[in-house]
């Protein structure tokens, strides 16, 4: 990439970038698997988290899903986390996410749609 | 009562590794309408007008501190960013250094651009890996892009970020003792005035402010400082971050307006104590900060109502403690940190704190009288009045406090040489009730020493010459048949 050479190239990336990270605008139902990859969530397991989440998206061959490392969401009691975002409806956080967790996630969430109502946790924050 | 975003509005929600994210969620644009559209001068102002204090602990207003480093005479300034998070239990700026680095850089190079400099360091401690390499990949990604570094966006601003890795002192996150480092000098603070905004890095105007106060610079910029202004309270504006641990249900990173009571933080958002037992005290300020204790729990909190009462905002880390907690223990432990974090330089902090170390080991081992009780109060209050930096006149702050809200915790210490949290070993028993004990033999067979005696289906008893207070027995007992007194 080059060199942002004026304020009005930030302005035409930013409405660009805007339009390429908005969901809504994308085409069937889409998911991103956002995984909370601050050192706490690494320390409780988001690495594997994370692989785990790779290697069920190869397996069953979905294409709608995109997997993303983000930072501390707050909900240290409930490390690790993977908020679902959707196309459709809003984001769906999950705590306490493990390897067997992660896989349902895939399974229930992505492929039937269902979430996983035991694993959901409630979010404090108004944005 | 739900958690405002402002500090954090990214963490969580962008990959702090793509630039392209960061941008989409309005970065850098605060960066380009300063350098492209305002003044110096402007920016100072609406930083001024926002009420923006030092997220830090102290509560310098940060407009104030850029307008007087701006007029400080000089044509090489710098900006400092102080990442040296030492307080136990306190992660507010690795949380935002990992979550959201580039709001940190941009904010940098905002302050640069008001006060004049060309030259950023971040100082950081080497036990943040993450954080660290974050830093660095970022500014490395901005700066290929044109947003840091020579002729930002095609202006004649250049401005470049350094990272400098301290080695974790607790005293190196006291600004002149943090200067002192960064030019490979001991970790040592110096006499104010001259601060470091007229005299600071390699003896040039120099402003350090906290990772959270540059968290919040661009959004102010973007949204108006009147915007900001109506959050919070009076005196303090927009919100604060805290590091919510202890025993409390949902342990956590939470941002809420100035403000907030610590009911509120604690039942609404923190999901109440642990067990549903009866909230004790809250610890805020780290090793710097006092205990506030139950009374307090519906008062406002922010920067003034918690000097006040005793305590200080200090950088956000919130220790809540319950009835299993004695009060002479937290003191001490937290006077143990700073008594082992003195640098040493002036004497009210290296012996004074010693030696107020050493009463409060003689009240929690029984050897106490009264007169050490009152003794302690009037030397904490010398260490404070005497004492060279901010790490000494903070540090009795913890036994004053808790002297104060407690004191009849510290009089069955010293009177009565009991502990009525049951933690400081020396002054509790374990005995076993006979009625109640049925000789299923677990608390001798998980005795450590092992100094407890009996029969299969017979009383046991503790032999209270060889036991060492470990508390296993009581913990394994299911027919609660052990006290601990």
């Amino acid at each position: 990439m080059d060199k942002i050479k004026s304020f009005d190239e930030l302005k035409y990336l930013n409405t660009k970038y805007k339009s390429q990270f908005d969901l809504t605008a994308s085409k069937g139902t889409q998911y991103i698997l956002a995984v909370g990859m601050a050192t706490c969530g690494i320390a409780a397991g988001a690495k594997d988290v994370m692989e785990t989440l790779y290697k069920e998206i190869l397996a069953n061959g979905i294409k709608n899903v995109t997997v993303t490392s983000t930072g501390c969401l707050g909900y240290c009691y409930a490390e690790p986390v993977v908020e679902v975002r959707s196309s459709k409806g809003g984001p769906v956080l999950y705590g306490g996410v493990d390897a067997a967790k992660a896989i349902r996630i895939i399974k229930e969430h992505i492929i039937n749609g269902n979430p996983l109502k035991d694993a959901i946790i409630e979010r404090s924050e108004v944005k | 009562m739900k958690n405002i975003r402002i500090a954090l509005r990214n963490c969580g929600v962008i990959d702090p590794e793509k630039i392209e994210e960061y941008i989409a969620h309005d970065g850098y644009m605060a960066l380009g309408k300063v350098i492209h559209e305002m003044t110096p001068e402007e920016v100072i102002e609406s930083i001024q007008k926002s009420g923006l204090r030092g997220r830090g602990g102290g509560g310098f207003p940060t407009g104030l501190k850029w307008d007087i480093t701006r007029k400080s005479p000089g044509d090489v300034k710098y900006i400092i960013c102080n990442a040296d998070e030492g307080d136990p239990g306190a992660f507010m700026d690795r949380s935002i250094l990992e979550g959201d680095p580039h709001s940190v850089l941009e904010a940098m190079a905002i302050a640069g651009y008001c006060i004049g400099a060309k030259h950023g360091v971040i100082y950081i401690r080497a036990e943040y890996p993450l954080a660290v390499n974050r830093l660095k990949y970022s500014i490395a990604q901005a700066e290929k892009l044109g947003l840091l570094g020579h002729n930002i966006m095609g202006s004649d601003f250049s401005f470049h970020i350094t990272l400098n890795l301290g080695a974790g002192a607790f005293v190196c996150g006291e600004e002149t003792s943090l200067i002192s480092s960064v030019e490979g000098n001991r970790g040592e603070p110096n006499v104010k005035p001259p601060f470091p905004a007229e005299r600071g890095l390699w003896d040039k105007p120099t402003s350090i402010n906290n990772v959270e106060t540059f968290a919040n610079i661009c959004p102010i910029i973007l949204k108006g400082d009147a915007w900001f202004a109506s959050i919070g309270t009076e005196k303090s504006k927009g919100t604060k971050v805290f590091a919510l641990a202890g025993k409390i249900n949902n342990v956590g990173l939470i941002e809420v307006p100035m403000g907030t009571t610590l009911r509120e933080i604690i039942y609404e958002i923190g999901g109440g104590i642990q067990g549903n037992r009866a909230f004790k005290a809250a610890q805020t300020g780290g090793p710097s900060g006092g205990c506030i204790p139950a009374q307090f729990l519906d008062l406002p909190i922010d920067y003034d109502s918690l000097a006040s009462i005793g305590s200080m905002m200090g950088s956000g880390g919130m220790i809540i403690m319950d009835e299993d907690n004695c009060m002479v223990d937290i003191a001490k432990f937290y006077l143990e940190f700073t008594v082992d974090e003195s640098c040493g330089k002036c004497t009210p902090c290296r012996i004074g704190n010693k030696r107020l170390y050493e009463k409060l080991v003689r009240i929690t081992s029984g050897e106490a009288t009264l007169h050490t009780l009152k003794s302690m109060k009037e030397l904490g209050e010398i260490i404070k009045d005497c004492s060279l930096c901010g790490l000494g006149q903070t540090a009795p702050n913890p036994v004053l406090s808790t002297l104060k809200y407690f004191y009849e915790e510290y009089e069955a210490h010293v009177s009565e040489k009991r502990c009525p949290a049951g933690v400081c070993t020396s002054l509790i028993t374990f005995t076993i009730n006979p009625e109640k004990c049925t000789g299923c033999t677990v608390c001798a067979r998980n005795c450590p020493v092992p100094c407890i005696s009996g029969e299969r289906k017979e009383a046991h008893l503790i032999d209270q010459s060889r036991c060492i207070k470990c508390g296993v027995c009581f913990d394994k007992c299911r027919f609660d048949a052990i006290t601990k007194q």
